[in-house]
Protein backbone atom coordinates (compact mmCIF):
# COMPACT_ATOMS: atom_id res chain seq x y z
CA UNK A 1 0.00 0.00 0.00
CA UNK A 2 2.82 2.52 0.68
CA UNK A 3 4.15 1.17 -2.40
CA UNK A 4 1.31 2.33 -4.20
CA UNK A 5 0.86 5.89 -2.63
CA UNK A 6 4.79 6.45 -3.26
CA UNK A 7 4.08 5.60 -7.23
CA UNK A 8 0.92 8.45 -6.80
CA UNK A 9 3.14 10.60 -4.87
CA UNK A 10 6.06 10.32 -7.66
CA UNK A 11 3.54 10.54 -10.52
CA UNK A 12 2.08 13.70 -9.07
CA UNK A 13 5.79 15.45 -8.66
CA UNK A 14 6.32 14.15 -11.75
CA UNK A 15 3.03 15.91 -13.07
CA UNK A 16 3.09 19.33 -10.71
CA UNK A 17 6.92 20.11 -10.55
CA UNK A 18 8.37 22.33 -13.19
CA UNK A 19 10.79 20.70 -15.50
CA UNK A 20 14.11 21.78 -14.32
CA UNK A 21 16.77 18.78 -14.72
CA UNK A 22 19.68 20.14 -15.25
CA UNK A 23 21.07 20.31 -19.00
CA UNK A 24 24.42 18.38 -18.15
CA UNK A 25 22.54 15.27 -16.75
CA UNK A 26 19.72 15.40 -19.62
CA UNK A 27 21.18 12.37 -22.12
CA UNK A 28 22.07 10.30 -18.84
CA UNK A 29 18.66 10.81 -17.11
CA UNK A 30 17.04 8.06 -19.66
CA UNK A 31 19.42 5.62 -19.17
CA UNK A 32 19.04 6.04 -15.10
CA UNK A 33 15.52 5.05 -15.57
CA UNK A 34 15.95 2.54 -17.12
CA UNK A 35 18.17 0.75 -14.98
CA UNK A 36 15.71 1.83 -11.84
CA UNK A 37 13.08 -0.48 -13.34
CA UNK A 38 15.16 -3.07 -13.77
CA UNK A 39 16.45 -2.60 -9.90
CA UNK A 40 12.18 -2.53 -9.10
CA UNK A 41 11.77 -5.29 -11.18
CA UNK A 42 14.88 -7.18 -9.75
CA UNK A 43 13.32 -6.22 -6.10
CA UNK A 44 9.84 -7.91 -7.29
CA UNK A 45 11.25 -11.02 -8.28
CA UNK A 46 13.27 -11.05 -4.75
CA UNK A 47 10.53 -10.09 -3.45
CA UNK A 48 8.57 -13.17 -4.37
CA UNK A 49 11.21 -15.40 -4.11
CA UNK A 50 11.67 -14.47 -0.33
CA UNK A 51 14.98 -13.38 -0.36
CA UNK A 52 14.52 -9.34 -0.24
CA UNK A 53 16.71 -7.52 1.44
CA UNK A 54 16.25 -3.69 1.61
CA UNK A 55 19.64 -3.22 2.34
CA UNK A 56 20.82 -5.42 -1.15
CA UNK A 57 17.88 -3.67 -3.27
CA UNK A 58 19.14 0.19 -2.33
CA UNK A 59 22.97 -0.32 -3.03
CA UNK A 60 21.73 -2.56 -6.07
CA UNK A 61 19.20 0.24 -7.18
CA UNK A 62 21.71 2.98 -6.70
CA UNK A 63 24.98 1.48 -8.44
CA UNK A 64 22.81 0.23 -11.16
CA UNK A 65 21.59 3.57 -12.19
CA UNK A 66 25.36 5.48 -11.39
CA UNK A 67 26.95 2.64 -12.97
CA UNK A 68 24.62 2.73 -16.12
CA UNK A 69 24.72 6.66 -15.95
CA UNK A 70 28.33 6.06 -16.14
CA UNK A 71 29.23 3.93 -18.59
CA UNK A 72 27.14 6.21 -20.76
CA UNK A 73 28.98 9.10 -19.86
CA UNK A 74 32.16 7.41 -20.42
CA UNK A 75 31.04 6.27 -24.11
CA UNK A 76 30.18 10.18 -24.63
CA UNK A 77 33.21 11.12 -24.09
CA UNK A 78 34.62 8.65 -26.41
CA UNK A 79 32.77 9.07 -28.68
CA UNK A 80 30.46 5.70 -28.71
CA UNK A 81 27.38 7.33 -26.26
CA UNK A 82 24.86 6.78 -28.86
CA UNK A 83 26.06 2.81 -29.20
CA UNK A 84 26.81 1.95 -25.56
CA UNK A 85 23.42 3.83 -25.05
CA UNK A 86 21.71 0.92 -27.26
CA UNK A 87 23.63 -1.35 -25.37
CA UNK A 88 23.35 -0.48 -22.00
CA UNK A 89 19.25 -0.39 -22.78
CA UNK A 90 19.52 -3.74 -24.88
CA UNK A 91 21.35 -5.55 -21.69
CA UNK A 92 19.04 -3.73 -18.97
CA UNK A 93 15.70 -4.71 -21.26
CA UNK A 94 16.95 -8.30 -21.25
CA UNK A 95 17.49 -8.33 -17.61
CA UNK A 96 13.86 -6.95 -17.24
CA UNK A 97 12.28 -9.24 -19.60
CA UNK A 98 14.01 -12.17 -17.68
CA UNK A 99 13.08 -10.94 -14.29
CA UNK A 100 9.47 -10.40 -15.42
CA UNK A 101 9.25 -14.04 -16.81
CA UNK A 102 10.44 -15.10 -13.64
CA UNK A 103 7.94 -13.18 -11.99
CA UNK A 104 5.02 -14.02 -13.53
CA UNK A 105 5.91 -17.97 -13.26
CA UNK A 106 5.71 -17.20 -9.17
CA UNK A 107 2.57 -15.45 -9.44
CA UNK A 108 0.54 -17.58 -12.30
CA UNK A 109 2.48 -20.53 -12.14
CA UNK A 110 2.38 -20.08 -16.31
CA UNK B 1 -8.11 -1.82 -4.53
CA UNK B 2 -8.96 -2.36 -0.70
CA UNK B 3 -11.11 -5.31 -0.96
CA UNK B 4 -9.30 -7.21 -3.24
CA UNK B 5 -6.08 -6.85 -1.09
CA UNK B 6 -8.06 -7.48 2.68
CA UNK B 7 -8.13 -11.24 2.03
CA UNK B 8 -4.55 -11.07 2.39
CA UNK B 9 -3.49 -10.10 5.78
CA UNK B 10 -6.41 -11.96 6.97
CA UNK B 11 -4.48 -14.97 5.62
CA UNK B 12 -0.96 -14.52 6.22
CA UNK B 13 0.19 -18.09 6.81
CA UNK B 14 -2.21 -20.37 4.91
CA UNK B 15 -1.31 -20.11 1.43
CA UNK B 16 2.16 -19.10 0.78
CA UNK B 17 2.51 -21.52 4.31
CA UNK B 18 4.54 -24.16 2.24
CA UNK B 19 6.76 -21.87 0.49
CA UNK B 20 7.53 -19.83 3.14
CA UNK B 21 7.41 -21.83 6.25
CA UNK B 22 11.54 -22.02 6.54
CA UNK B 23 11.60 -18.03 5.13
CA UNK B 24 12.54 -15.46 7.92
CA UNK B 25 11.08 -12.54 5.49
CA UNK B 26 7.67 -14.02 5.46
CA UNK B 27 6.44 -11.82 7.87
CA UNK B 28 6.21 -8.53 6.01
CA UNK B 29 3.77 -9.99 3.47
CA UNK B 30 1.36 -10.15 6.53
CA UNK B 31 1.98 -6.79 8.02
CA UNK B 32 0.32 -4.92 4.60
CA UNK B 33 -1.00 -2.83 6.69
CA UNK B 34 1.93 -1.60 8.74
CA UNK B 35 4.64 -0.67 6.44
CA UNK B 36 7.55 -2.30 7.44
CA UNK B 37 11.69 -0.11 6.78
CA UNK B 38 11.51 -1.77 3.54
CA UNK B 39 8.55 -0.59 2.15
CA UNK B 40 8.87 2.47 3.10
CA UNK B 41 12.13 2.49 1.07
CA UNK B 42 10.77 0.53 -2.02
CA UNK B 43 7.95 3.00 -1.73
CA UNK B 44 10.81 5.75 -1.78
CA UNK B 45 12.76 4.89 -4.37
CA UNK B 46 9.55 3.96 -6.87
CA UNK B 47 8.75 7.44 -5.72
CA UNK B 48 11.89 8.74 -7.28
CA UNK B 49 12.03 6.47 -10.41
CA UNK B 50 8.57 7.75 -11.23
CA UNK B 51 9.39 11.50 -10.99
CA UNK B 52 12.35 11.12 -12.34
CA UNK B 53 10.72 9.11 -15.31
CA UNK B 54 7.51 11.54 -16.00
CA UNK B 55 9.99 14.61 -15.84
CA UNK B 56 12.67 13.41 -18.34
CA UNK B 57 9.47 12.87 -20.93
CA UNK B 58 7.82 16.55 -19.98
CA UNK B 59 10.82 17.80 -20.59
CA UNK B 60 11.71 15.60 -23.83
CA UNK B 61 8.28 16.90 -25.04
CA UNK B 62 8.63 20.50 -24.16
CA UNK B 63 12.94 20.20 -25.29
CA UNK B 64 13.15 23.44 -28.26
CA UNK B 65 16.27 24.44 -27.77
CA UNK B 66 18.65 21.28 -28.71
CA UNK B 67 19.89 20.64 -24.72
CA UNK B 68 19.45 16.98 -24.55
CA UNK B 69 20.97 16.68 -28.25
CA UNK B 70 24.43 15.10 -28.16
CA UNK B 71 27.40 16.63 -30.10
CA UNK B 72 27.61 14.42 -32.96
CA UNK B 73 23.62 14.69 -33.88
CA UNK B 74 24.24 18.94 -33.24
CA UNK B 75 27.36 19.40 -35.77
CA UNK B 76 25.54 17.06 -37.86
CA UNK B 77 21.97 19.49 -37.89
CA UNK B 78 24.49 22.45 -37.93
CA UNK B 79 25.98 20.84 -41.23
CA UNK B 80 22.40 20.58 -43.15
CA UNK B 81 21.11 23.64 -41.74
CA UNK B 82 24.22 25.58 -42.77
CA UNK B 83 24.23 23.45 -46.22
CA UNK B 84 20.40 24.76 -46.67
CA UNK B 85 21.32 28.53 -45.44
CA UNK B 86 23.86 28.85 -48.39
CA UNK B 87 21.25 26.85 -51.14
CA UNK B 88 18.86 29.24 -50.22
CA UNK B 89 20.95 32.15 -50.24
CA UNK B 90 21.93 31.11 -53.72
CA UNK B 91 18.58 31.00 -54.90
CA UNK B 92 17.65 34.41 -53.17
CA UNK B 93 20.52 36.10 -55.54
CA UNK B 94 19.12 34.35 -58.39
CA UNK B 95 15.47 35.36 -58.06
CA UNK B 96 16.76 38.85 -57.22
CA UNK B 97 18.27 38.96 -60.43
CA UNK B 98 15.67 37.97 -62.10
CA UNK B 99 13.33 40.48 -60.61
CA UNK B 100 15.59 43.15 -61.80
CA UNK B 101 15.77 42.21 -65.31
CA UNK B 102 12.53 41.56 -65.26
CA UNK B 103 11.81 45.49 -63.87
CA UNK B 104 14.25 46.72 -66.47
CA UNK B 105 12.42 45.04 -69.21
CA UNK B 106 8.87 46.01 -68.10
CA UNK B 107 10.48 49.62 -67.93
CA UNK B 108 11.64 50.14 -71.00
CA UNK B 109 8.54 48.43 -72.59
CA UNK B 110 6.82 50.69 -70.69
CA UNK B 111 8.48 53.54 -72.22
CA UNK B 112 8.45 52.14 -76.04
CA UNK B 113 4.86 51.96 -75.58
CA UNK B 114 4.41 55.50 -74.22
CA UNK B 115 6.67 56.86 -77.38
CA UNK B 116 4.80 54.24 -79.68
CA UNK B 117 1.46 55.55 -78.57
CA UNK B 118 2.46 59.27 -78.98
CA UNK B 119 3.61 58.50 -82.48
CA UNK B 120 -0.01 56.95 -83.30
CA UNK B 121 -1.38 60.00 -82.16
CA UNK B 122 0.50 62.11 -83.84
CA UNK B 123 0.15 60.25 -87.33
CA UNK B 124 -3.56 59.65 -86.71
CA UNK B 125 -3.94 63.23 -86.60
CA UNK B 126 -2.01 64.13 -90.01
CA UNK B 127 -3.56 61.33 -91.57
CA UNK B 128 -7.21 62.64 -90.49
CA UNK B 129 -8.27 59.37 -89.41
CA UNK B 130 -9.16 61.31 -86.03
CA UNK B 131 -10.55 64.44 -84.88
CA UNK B 132 -8.15 67.28 -83.11
CA UNK B 133 -8.72 70.01 -81.27
CA UNK B 134 -6.26 72.82 -79.94
CA UNK B 135 -5.80 76.57 -80.40
CA UNK B 136 -5.89 77.26 -84.27
CA UNK B 137 -7.92 80.20 -86.21
CA UNK B 138 -10.50 80.05 -88.68
CA UNK B 139 -10.19 82.17 -91.69
CA UNK B 140 -13.88 82.58 -93.93
CA UNK B 141 -13.44 83.71 -97.43
CA UNK B 142 -15.98 85.74 -98.93
CA UNK B 143 -15.69 85.51 -102.70
CA UNK B 144 -19.04 87.06 -104.17
CA UNK B 145 -17.82 87.34 -107.83
CA UNK B 146 -16.65 83.76 -107.73
CA UNK B 147 -12.98 84.30 -108.80
CA UNK B 148 -10.80 82.31 -106.37
CA UNK B 149 -9.72 79.28 -108.05
CA UNK B 150 -8.26 76.01 -107.11
CA UNK B 151 -4.33 76.80 -107.10
CA UNK B 152 -5.66 79.90 -104.92
CA UNK B 153 -6.79 77.27 -102.58
CA UNK B 154 -3.72 75.22 -102.67
CA UNK B 155 -1.15 78.01 -102.33
CA UNK B 156 -3.39 79.07 -98.79
CA UNK B 157 -3.57 75.45 -97.76
CA UNK B 158 0.55 75.72 -98.50
CA UNK B 159 1.00 79.02 -96.61
CA UNK B 160 -0.85 77.56 -93.56
CA UNK B 161 1.49 74.19 -93.24
CA UNK B 162 4.17 76.78 -93.87
CA UNK B 163 3.46 78.48 -90.59
CA UNK B 164 2.58 74.69 -88.68
CA UNK B 165 -0.66 74.45 -89.19
CA UNK B 166 -1.11 70.55 -88.20
CA UNK B 167 -4.39 69.61 -88.89
CA UNK B 168 -6.62 71.65 -91.42
CA UNK B 169 -10.17 71.45 -92.92
CA UNK B 170 -12.27 72.98 -95.23
CA UNK B 171 -15.98 73.90 -95.11
CA UNK B 172 -16.07 71.29 -91.94
CA UNK B 173 -16.74 68.74 -94.49
CA UNK B 174 -13.10 67.96 -95.91
CA UNK B 175 -10.12 67.46 -94.19
CA UNK B 176 -7.02 68.45 -95.70
CA UNK B 177 -4.45 65.47 -95.74
CA UNK B 178 -1.40 65.02 -98.09
CA UNK B 179 -2.99 63.38 -101.10
CA UNK B 180 -6.12 65.92 -100.75
CA UNK B 181 -6.82 67.55 -104.06
CA UNK B 182 -8.09 70.74 -105.51
CA UNK B 183 -10.10 70.96 -109.17
CA UNK B 184 -12.80 73.78 -110.66
CA UNK B 185 -15.80 72.57 -112.58
CA UNK B 186 -16.61 76.36 -114.51
CA UNK B 187 -17.06 78.44 -110.88
CA UNK B 188 -17.49 75.08 -109.05
CA UNK B 189 -14.45 74.43 -106.70
CA UNK B 190 -13.85 71.07 -105.91
CA UNK B 191 -11.97 69.26 -102.76
CA UNK B 192 -11.20 65.67 -102.67
CA UNK B 193 -14.80 65.29 -104.79
CA UNK B 194 -16.90 67.53 -102.84
CA UNK B 195 -17.87 70.38 -104.01
CA UNK B 196 -17.01 73.33 -101.63
CA UNK B 197 -19.68 75.85 -101.05
CA UNK B 198 -19.38 79.71 -100.77
CA UNK B 199 -18.31 81.43 -98.46
CA UNK B 200 -14.65 79.40 -98.02
CA UNK B 201 -14.51 78.57 -94.31
CA UNK B 202 -10.85 76.94 -93.78
CA UNK B 203 -10.06 75.92 -90.00
CA UNK B 204 -6.64 74.87 -88.80
CA UNK B 205 -4.98 74.29 -85.84
CA UNK B 206 -1.71 75.30 -84.64
CA UNK B 207 -0.04 78.44 -83.41
CA UNK B 208 -3.25 81.34 -83.71
CA UNK B 209 -0.80 84.45 -84.54
CA UNK B 210 2.09 82.70 -86.81
CA UNK B 211 -1.02 81.03 -88.64
CA UNK B 212 -2.71 84.47 -89.12
CA UNK B 213 0.59 86.23 -90.22
CA UNK B 214 1.31 83.91 -92.76
CA UNK B 215 -2.07 84.52 -94.18
CA UNK B 216 -1.19 88.57 -94.18
CA UNK B 217 1.93 89.28 -95.26
CA UNK B 218 1.86 91.54 -98.78
CA UNK B 219 1.59 88.59 -101.47
CA UNK B 220 -0.02 86.47 -99.26
CA UNK B 221 -3.61 84.71 -99.24
CA UNK B 222 -5.12 88.11 -97.87
CA UNK B 223 -3.81 90.65 -100.63
CA UNK B 224 -4.46 87.84 -103.49
CA UNK B 225 -8.34 87.60 -102.74
CA UNK B 226 -8.99 91.57 -101.73
CA UNK B 227 -6.99 92.15 -104.79
CA UNK B 228 -8.84 93.85 -107.63
CA UNK B 229 -8.59 90.12 -109.86
CA UNK B 230 -10.44 88.50 -107.17
CA UNK B 231 -12.28 91.15 -105.22
CA UNK B 232 -12.98 89.32 -102.42
CA UNK B 233 -12.65 89.72 -98.63
CA UNK B 234 -10.89 87.13 -96.00
CA UNK B 235 -11.68 87.01 -92.40
CA UNK B 236 -9.66 85.77 -89.69
CA UNK B 237 -10.55 84.53 -86.13
CA UNK B 238 -8.01 83.06 -83.60
CA UNK B 239 -9.38 80.66 -80.98
CA UNK B 240 -7.90 79.05 -78.40
CA UNK B 241 -10.01 75.57 -78.67
CA UNK B 242 -11.12 74.59 -81.92
CA UNK B 243 -12.62 71.26 -82.88
CA UNK B 244 -11.45 69.81 -86.47
CA UNK B 245 -14.21 67.17 -86.70
CA UNK B 246 -14.10 65.96 -90.22
CA UNK B 247 -12.09 62.86 -91.22
CA UNK B 248 -10.09 61.88 -94.02
CA UNK B 249 -10.66 57.53 -94.77
CA UNK B 250 -7.24 56.19 -95.75
CA UNK B 251 -7.40 54.13 -98.74
CA UNK B 252 -6.49 50.44 -98.59
CA UNK B 253 -3.13 49.89 -99.27
CA UNK B 254 -2.50 47.53 -102.52
CA UNK B 255 1.22 47.60 -103.22
CA UNK B 256 2.75 49.29 -100.21
CA UNK B 257 3.38 47.76 -97.29
CA UNK B 258 5.39 48.91 -94.47
CA UNK B 259 9.43 47.68 -94.40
Amino acid sequence: MVVVLGVILGVAIGLYAAPSLPAGLQPYIPIAVVAALDALFGAARAFLAHTFSDKVFVVSFVSNVLIAAAIVWVGDQIGVGSQLTTAVVVVLGIRIFTNAAAIRRELIHA
Amino acid sequence: MPEGLEPEPGTPLSEPGERASSDPRQAPRGTFWRPSLSQLIVAVVVCLVTATAILSARQRQADTNYQSLRRSDLVALLDSLSSQSDRLDSEISSLSRTKTKLENSATSQKAAQEANQARLNALQVLSGEVAAQGPGITVTILDPQQRVTPQLLVDAIQELRDAGAEAIQINHTVRVVASTWFDAHATTLIADGVTVQRPIVIDAIGDPATLSGALKFRGGLASTVESTQVGGTVLISQHNQLLIGSLHDPPALRYARPS
